[in-house]
């Protein structure tokens, strides 16, 4: 669509042409009643416009004043005042000013919200937004968010000193990244930073680090998994770029490739969940209850706390008052032993927490592979 | 009886009639047919009462629809409606009839997308929009109106159909407008 294109389209859905009024009567009244009616309603009613300002001095008398030097300081005089220019904040230079743009613009990009994001860069940005770093994908960011699963938690936006010289600023926010990838390879949230360049009150540069290791460790799995379970879905992809194209068919396969990923390898992987355990959800008494019926009188045990025969009565009101969480994984049997008849098996137990843990914001799978072992007679 | 035409009076009949129409339709550009009236009306009575400012042609008009673009803002804001003085004063009806001549809106739906995506542009970006496309005010003037630079109203522009291009477009990517022709000037 060409600009030519455009403005013939808008010009023609004028919803008012020229030609719509050529056959209104707009006459004036006969000149006594409305001078009248002037006159009245002069008296009575304030001005909503102008009736607050100040009187301003009366400007020169437009008979005899050169018509174009009176018109542009007369229109430009008036329009400031009456706030037609004033329908804006003017174009932002303060310190505070640059610094809601830049988290705004945070903001955005964390929320992949393409409306705010378009009104806040220039026409030329240089964008390199994750994948994204063409301003012609920023319509779509939202959905590539939707279909990574990106998620970009917005931290705190510092300025950086200003320049010797040149008009521009540049604030540096901060971002934890992560993305469904990442989590279906169990790599940790990653902390990063993007650079937003603000000159005369739009965005002309918008830069999201994206710390190597982390791309090698998700992005990287990802296409390389891709690259063999479908490779015909590279041109389109990536459409000869080596970054992602963001097109609507390969947006469908980014969405639909990622959750094949995911599920892949949430499969392969032990499952630790962030919900509630199963264990928690029981009953002390019913816990209680099953574990003394599987033990032995004298057995050896060493369950969390609880490391004594006597003490496992009070099993669960010790795990419910220290918030402990455990969910129960896979058991392996192992091999008979030479000599004995007791056998030995080991059962994972995923998503170990407590209320210490979550109180210092550990997170919960960190522990996940944790095992125990366990004797059967 | 009637008192003897006071120059003050002439010159503001003489500006009336000259500008009523397209005042009126800048104010029905931006508000149905009745209360177009009432913003207009009250755009000449703040006119009447500024006359010893109002600039002398070509800022006339601009100056009238600075005017009338604050009178609408502050109709807006303040819930104000009709003025009995403004449909006496322009000669139209409370409740123009929908045949009424004033009320003439193109109902095509492709037009009707396109106003809509107008009204969802930016104010500022949408005003100078309204100014260049739909009221034919020369880049240089709307510059001087809205305090920018001239390349500044040309950025806007710019911005605001590539925006539009988007918005009627969804199914596509987004297309660059070629700078090459924005840089001619358009219409001014």
């Amino acid at each position: 669509v060409t600009f030519d294109q455009i403005d013939r389209m808008v010009r023609e859905a004028n919803p008012v042409p020229e030609s719509a009024l050529v056959d209104v009567d707009l006459d004036l009244l006969p000149d006594s009643e409305w001078r009248d009616d002037m006159r009245t309603d002069q008296a009575l009613d304030r001005d909503p416009v102008i009736g607050e300002r100040p009187p301003k001095p009366s400007p020169p008398r437009w008979l005899g004043v050169a018509a174009a030097l009176v018109a542009v300081v007369a229109v430009m005089a008036v329009l400031t005042q009456t706030g037609l220019v004033e329908d804006e904040p003017p174009v932002a230079d303060s310190e505070a000013a640059l610094l809601e743009i830049a988290q705004t613009m945070a903001q955005a990009m964390a929320e992949g919200d393409s409306a705010t994001l378009l009104g806040l860069l220039s026409d030329n940005a240089d964008v390199d937004i994750a994948t994204v770093n063409r301003i012609e994908d920023i319509p779509v960011i939202g959905e590539f968010w939707a279909a990574s699963k990106m998620q970009l938690t917005p931290g705190e936006c510092r300025l950086r000193p200003a320049p010797a010289s040149g008009e521009s600023r540049v604030a540096r926010c901060e971002f934890t990244m992560t993305n469904a990838w990442a989590e279906a390879l169990d790599v940790a949230a990653v902390d990063t930073d993007a650079d937003i360049r603000i000159e005369g009150g739009e965005v002309t540069t918008a830069l999201l680090r994206m710390p190597g290791r982390f791309m090698a460790q998700t992005f990287d799995r990802f296409t390389a998994w891709r690259d063999e379970a479908h490779p015909e879905a590279i041109e389109i992809m990536h459409e000869g770029r080596g970054t992602a194209s963001l097109s609507p068919e390969a947006l469908e396969l980014w969405r639909e490739y990622t959750e094949e990923f995911v599920a892949e390898h949430s499969a392969a992987k032990p499952r630790c969940s962030k919900r509630p355990s199963r264990w928690r959800r029981r009953s002390p008494r019913a816990t209680r209850a099953t574990l003394l019926s599987l033990l032995s009188d004298d057995a050896d045990v060493h369950i969390g706390l609880v490391r004594r025969m006597a003490d496992v009565p009070a099993f669960g009101a010790m795990w419910a008052a220290t918030g402990w969480q455990l969910s129960p994984g896979e058991c392996r049997l192992h091999p008979p032993p030479a000599s004995g008849s007791a056998r030995l098996a080991q059962c994972e137990m995923r998503g170990m927490t407590n209320s210490w843990s979550r109180a210092l914001g550990l997170i919960q799978w960190t522990l996940c592979s944790t095992s125990g072992l366990w004797t059967a007679k | 009886m009637t008192e003897p035409a006071e120059p003050r009076d002439d010159r503001f009949d003489a500006i009336y009639a000259e500008y009523r129409r397209p005042v009126l339709a800048y104010c029905m550009r931006r508000l149905g047919a009745s209360d177009a009236a009432d913003a207009a009306s009250e755009t000449f009575l703040v006119a009447w009462r500024r006359m010893e400012e109002l600039p002398p042609p070509p800022g006339t008009l601009p100056y009238l629809y600075a005017i009338a673009h604050n009178v609408i803002r502050n109709q807006r804001r303040a819930g104000w409606r009709r003025q009995r003085l403004g449909a006496r004063l322009l000669g139209l009806a409370d409740d123009p009839a929908p045949d009424d001549p004033a009320t003439v809106v193109v109902q095509n739906e492709a037009d009707q997308e396109i106003r809509q995506a107008v009204h969802r542009l930016r104010p500022k970006d949408r005003e100078i929009v309204m100014l260049y496309a739909w009221e034919d005010v020369p880049r240089e003037v709307i510059a001087q109106m809205m305090g920018m630079s001239r390349s500044a109203v040309d950025q806007r522009i710019h911005r605001a159909y590539r925006r539009l291009a988007r918005t009627l477009e969804p199914a596509h990517a987004p297309s660059k407008i070629a700078p090459s022709i924005v840089e001619e000037g358009g219409r001014s």
